[in-house]
């Protein structure tokens, strides 16, 4: 048991940080105004002569250099990394740790020091490259950023024809993929469970709550366990106990659906609404799930059917009501599509089976 | 919004002259500071004369040529961000 964790902290030992940090150019702005008008000429090699002396504003006399910045980058990584590592080996069985044991040899970190005083729609807070096994953060969010990006590199697995990273599959040949709306959920509920950070991407926010009710059904250990050893397919063989393979695909598409356009990009109203409806099939695909376990759960275990009853509306509130898109508020969630599910998975149950529901 | 920001300078006959500076940052690539800045002095076509400058935050003599095409092309770059629309 401890001889892969002792060949973790050996390598993290080892781990050369001067030569995994490497930078894309960045550039460190002081101070910037408006210029007060529109046309301007830049005036090439007119620098005044015979300087006795320059007056600078106090703030702009600090010195950068490239020793200063890279030292204090090193020590924020190195901290990062082995906090990061800290809470694994302490926290995953040793067989969940085989993949971050495998890429944290030849991780590369890489650092953008971005000006960020003008606003934009969509803040990049990193990135995880599995061809390169690299993770660039945008150093005016690391702390978001890192722990968040670390997961993705624990959990990644490269072959010729598939990229795995989590739940997470890529087709290497065809460019297409699957599972990114479950993974990035999860890979953020791990980020805020072991490290208390919280990702600035937004379009994460409703996925969180979509996949919390996911790893309801799935169970904690087996699902970080599914996640840290890149199984997507078995987090679809749990699933489909309950789903039926069509249902399954339906949930992870929907999941990529609502990833991919939540928040990223303006939507008109017909948009929104395609959107609402991948919100609304996700929910109503893991209250199905979940009453099947429960049900399942009940059979074998012969227990009292109120507290079945209570486990699903424990299960159904943790779901929002209502999701606001671009100052539109839409119902995500009614009584009659609760009602519908229960009819669906109750009315149509056996003489042997859990009788019929009490509205 | 920020309050104008100015430095000046005094060459050996004790004159002084001050400017208005429109950016300061340091590029990694190049290690270097650079300063943007503008004396509010127009040319004979009405636009703004604005000036580049490689500084030393720890020498307070030296102001430098700023030499190659990318640091100018960098020093453009950051005056298209800020000039007005």
């Amino acid at each position: 048991m401890n001889d892969l964790i002792d060949k973790i902290q050996s390598k993290l030992k080892n781990l050369n940080y001067h030569d995994i940090i490497s930078f894309l150019s960045p550039k460190i702005i002081f101070y910037k105004t408006k210029i007060g008008q529109k046309n301007y000429q830049l005036k090439q090699d007119l620098i005044p002569k015979n300087i006795k002396e320059i007056k600078l504003p106090p703030d702009l006399k600090y010195e950068c250099s490239r020793i200063k910045i890279n030292e204090e980058y090193e020590e924020k990584v190195k901290q990062a990394v082995n906090d990061f590592s800290k809470v694994l080996v302490e926290k995953f069985s040793k067989d969940n740790l085989i993949v971050f044991y495998n890429n944290i040899n030849n991780l590369k970190i890489c650092n953008e020091i971005i000006d960020n005083q003008y606003e934009t729609d969509v803040i990049s807070t990193g990135v995880y490259d599995t061809d390169n096994n690299s993770i660039t953060i945008n150093n005016d969010y690391f702390y978001e950023a890192i722990y968040h990006e670390l997961f993705h590199m624990a959990s990644s697995v490269m072959t010729d024809k598939v990229t795995y990273s989590g739940f997470f599959q890529l087709n290497n040949l065809t460019a297409s993929s699957i599972g990114d709306g479950i993974n990035e959920g999860y890979t953020e509920i791990l980020t805020r469970r072991y490290f208390k950070f919280k990702s600035s991407k937004y379009s994460v926010e409703y996925l969180i709550k979509l996949v919390k009710q996911l790893e309801i059904i799935v169970g904690k250990k087996n699902m970080e366990k599914l996640y840290l050893n890149a199984d997507l397919k078995g987090l679809v063989l749990e699933l489909k106990q309950y789903l039926s393979d069509k249902e399954v695909m339906e949930l992870l598409m929907s999941t990529d659906f609502i990833l991919k356009y939540i928040y990223y990009v303006k939507t008109n109203l017909f948009e929104q609404k395609i959107i609402i409806n991948n919100i609304k099939k996700s929910n109503v695909l893991l209250i199905k799930a979940y009453c099947l376990k429960l049900k399942k759960e009940c059979l074998e275990d012969n227990t009292n059917i109120n507290n079945l009853f209570d486990d699903l509306a424990e299960y159904c509130s943790k779901f929002p009501k209502i999701l606001t898109l671009y100052k539109h508020k839409y119902e995500i969630f009614s009584e009659n599509d609760l009602i519908n599910i229960f009819k669906e998975n109750f009315n149509n149950s056996n003489s042997d089976d859990i009788v019929s529901i009490k509205k | 919004m920020n309050s104008k920001k100015t430095f000046t300078i005094i060459d050996n006959l004790g004159n002084e002259v001050s400017y208005e500076i429109l950016l300061a940052f340091y590029l990694y690539k190049t290690d270097k500071h650079y300063l943007v800045y503008t004396d509010n002095k127009k040319d004979k076509e009405g636009n703004l004369k604005v000036y580049a400058a490689i500084y030393y935050p720890n020498d307070n003599t030296k102001l430098e040529n700023i030499k190659t095409k990318e640091e100018w092309d960098e020093v453009r770059s950051r005056l298209n961000d800020i000039k007005e629309v």
